[in-house]
């Protein structure tokens, strides 16, 4: 469903992304690894179509993402950006009811039955009671939800994440990432930039590890996450832990939505 | 939906205040005319009674010199504002105005150029203070953007550096000016004042704020999205490329039109939209059009203050820029801590 054929990518003469290959299929939960600089931003906003592209294709559907209008794109690719406050505050439904837009004509409005799909959606994350409040003025954890429910009011058969877990704390990052999981599950494609190379071994599908803008190594987790590929990739030394010996703290059970 | 209501019940008031005000207006001057004149003027408007109504001194000053300065002043207080709501979501900016991106000072640059060079032909001082209006706003965005650093601040010294470069070249034609004959004229002219309107600049502006409001309001849902940053307005399908260059033209025009009839105006477009978003929040459904009216109240409000405070009537600039400058300063002391929603 998503293919990206020798994809290359330069800013001001500087190559950031070199020839890189890659398919995704439904229902995956890809998380994109490498160290600061390497490309992992740069390529999701080639997938959205945001960057023009010097060679390659990036096909959606089978079809080349520089035919589509940005509107097309909406209706295929959905993003969630690192949550952030906005300059101008709106109402979390409003924020979730934005993510209708892709399917409104250019003079059409929201429906009062987007609105009611919209509060469905902040009611199946567990955070309904959200809804009435100033999106600024919510926790991060709770605002890197209300992006999620907009993504999903997009309707869109692909997510991408840049960094979603980045301002949360231990207990909303493990809460995202069973979100994506549970995503994945339900036939979506999910793909997201992770700092952590931990979470995406604990939580993904497979694994594309990239490194001065190629692929450094690419595929199911077990067989891609080796310390040599990681080492390599962070400029690093970095052992596999056996779980045994090792100590780790992670959530002893799934979240449970709130009522 | 209680909230909607809520707003809706807002901008009545807004309305009818502003009509009100516009009713005390029609008293002010130095001309007096008391609520019971103006009741039987109207009736005598009413009934066609035109033979009555040309008899009667107080008409000719309502019709011909009140009226339509009292009109135009809610023309501009209107577009000034909206133009202001427009930009400072356009560019993400709570600090970006007419007058600091420097359209104000790019359209009052076409003022002078147009009472200089064309024989004082008001379409000419019209359309060049609309075309440097337009260049001066490309010119800051251009500037900042070819920068690398398309954020907010440097939007604004961009817009900083712009406005000094047009009223250096204001000053230039100043001085270049005959001072008895040009001089004069560009001097009063660009201060801001409403004292030399008819309804000649009335129906001369009346088209182009009616056309800008409306294609702004009618934008006011890819408005909305727009605020969140131009790469999630584009994630979620907005054409922003389309939406700003539409969006910067028609408020340019807007800004132009109000400065070619009244001059530099300035603190409106700034202060106001945050006014606005403080009674009926940040929906652009709600907020153009209480901009719109809160602006049109204020300036007209200021305007009262210019004609009636003293003797000589008072350049409006200086008002409104003793009135916004604390106004916007107790604005950002105030700790709006949810950002500027």
């Amino acid at each position: 469903m998503l293919e990206i054929e020798k994809l290359d990518f330069s800013y001001q003469k500087k190559k950031i992304l070199k020839k890189i290959n890659f398919k995704a299929k439904k229902g995956e939960f890809i998380s994109l690894l490498g160290a600061n600089g390497s490309g992992k931003t740069t390529f999701l906003h080639c997938i959205q179509g945001l960057l023009p592209l010097k060679e390659g294709k990036i096909l959606i559907d089978g079809e080349n993402i520089i035919q589509l209008s940005k509107k097309e794109i909406a209706q295929k690719i959905s993003v969630v950006p690192q949550e952030n406050k906005n300059v101008f505050a709106y109402e979390v439904l409003e924020m979730v009811v934005m993510g209708v837009n892709p399917w409104l004509a250019f003079t059409e409005h929201p429906s009062p039955e987007d609105y009611q799909k919209a509060e469905k959606i902040l009611e199946d994350l567990g955070v309904v009671d959200l809804k009435g409040k100033n999106f600024n003025q919510i926790s991060g954890g709770e605002r890197q939800l209300v992006l999620i429910a907009r993504a999903l009011m997009q309707q869109t058969d692909i997510l991408l994440l840049d960094e979603p877990n980045s301002h949360l704390d231990f207990k909303n990052v493990h809460l995202m990432m069973e979100i994506m999981r549970d995503l994945s599950f339900k036939n979506k494609t999910v793909i997201t930039a992770l700092h952590d190379p931990n979470l995406a071994y604990k939580y993904s599908d497979r694994v594309i590890i990239l490194k001065e803008g190629e692929i450094l190594a690419s595929g199911v987790v077990e067989e891609v996450m080796t310390a040599a590929n990681l080492s390599a990739a962070y400029d690093l030394k970095i052992q596999k832990v056996k779980p045994n010996f090792s100590l780790e703290f992670r959530p002893a059970h799934k979240f449970k939505k709130k009522a | 939906m209680k909230k909607k209501s809520s707003s809706q019940i807002k901008l009545t008031l807004l309305f009818i205040a502003l009509i009100f005000l516009i009713i005390i207006s029609l008293l002010l001057g130095n001309y007096p005319i008391s609520i019971k004149e103006l009741r039987i003027i109207f009736i005598q408007f009413l009934s066609g009674s035109r033979a009555d109504l040309n008899t009667n001194p107080a008409w000719s000053v309502l019709y011909y010199i009140r009226l339509p300065r009292i009109l135009t002043v809610v023309l501009v207080g209107a577009a000034l504002s909206l133009s202001g709501s427009a930009y400072q979501n356009i560019f993400r900016n709570p600090l970006v105005s007419p007058d600091i991106l420097g359209v104000s000072a790019g359209a009052g640059l076409g003022v002078a150029l147009g009472l200089l060079y064309t024989e004082g032909s008001i379409l000419y001082v019209y359309f060049s203070a609309f075309l440097l209006g337009i260049v001066a706003v490309f010119l800051t965005y251009f500037l900042s953007k070819v920068s690398g650093r398309n954020n907010s601040m440097f939007m604004v010294l961009a817009g900083i550096v712009v406005a000094s470069l047009a009223n250096a070249l204001i000053s230039l034609l100043k001085y270049t000016a005959d001072p008895l004959e040009k001089l004069p004229g560009i001097v009063f002219y660009l201060m801001g004042g409403f004292s030399r309107v008819s309804w000649r600049e009335f129906y001369l502006i009346l088209p182009i704020i009616i056309l800008g409001g409306f294609v702004l309001i009618f934008l006011r849902w890819q408005l909305n999205i727009f605020s969140l940053g131009e790469k999630q307005a584009a994630s979620l399908g907005v054409d922003t490329e389309k939406i700003k260059i539409i969006v910067i033209i028609f408020s340019t025009m807007m800004v132009s039109a109000a400065t070619a009839a009244a001059g530099q105006v300035s603190w409106i477009g700034l202060v106001v939209p945050h006014i606005a978003r403080f009674i009926v929040g940040t929906k652009h459904k709600f907020l153009l059009p209480a901009s719109a009216l809160i602006g049109a109240f204020l300036l007209l409000l200021m305007d009262n203050l210019a004609r009636t405070i003293s003797g000589a009537e008072i350049p409006i600039s200086i008002i409104t820029a003793l009135i916004g400058a604390p106004f916007f300063a107790y604005l950002l002391i105030s700790g709006r801590e949810s950002g500027w929603s």
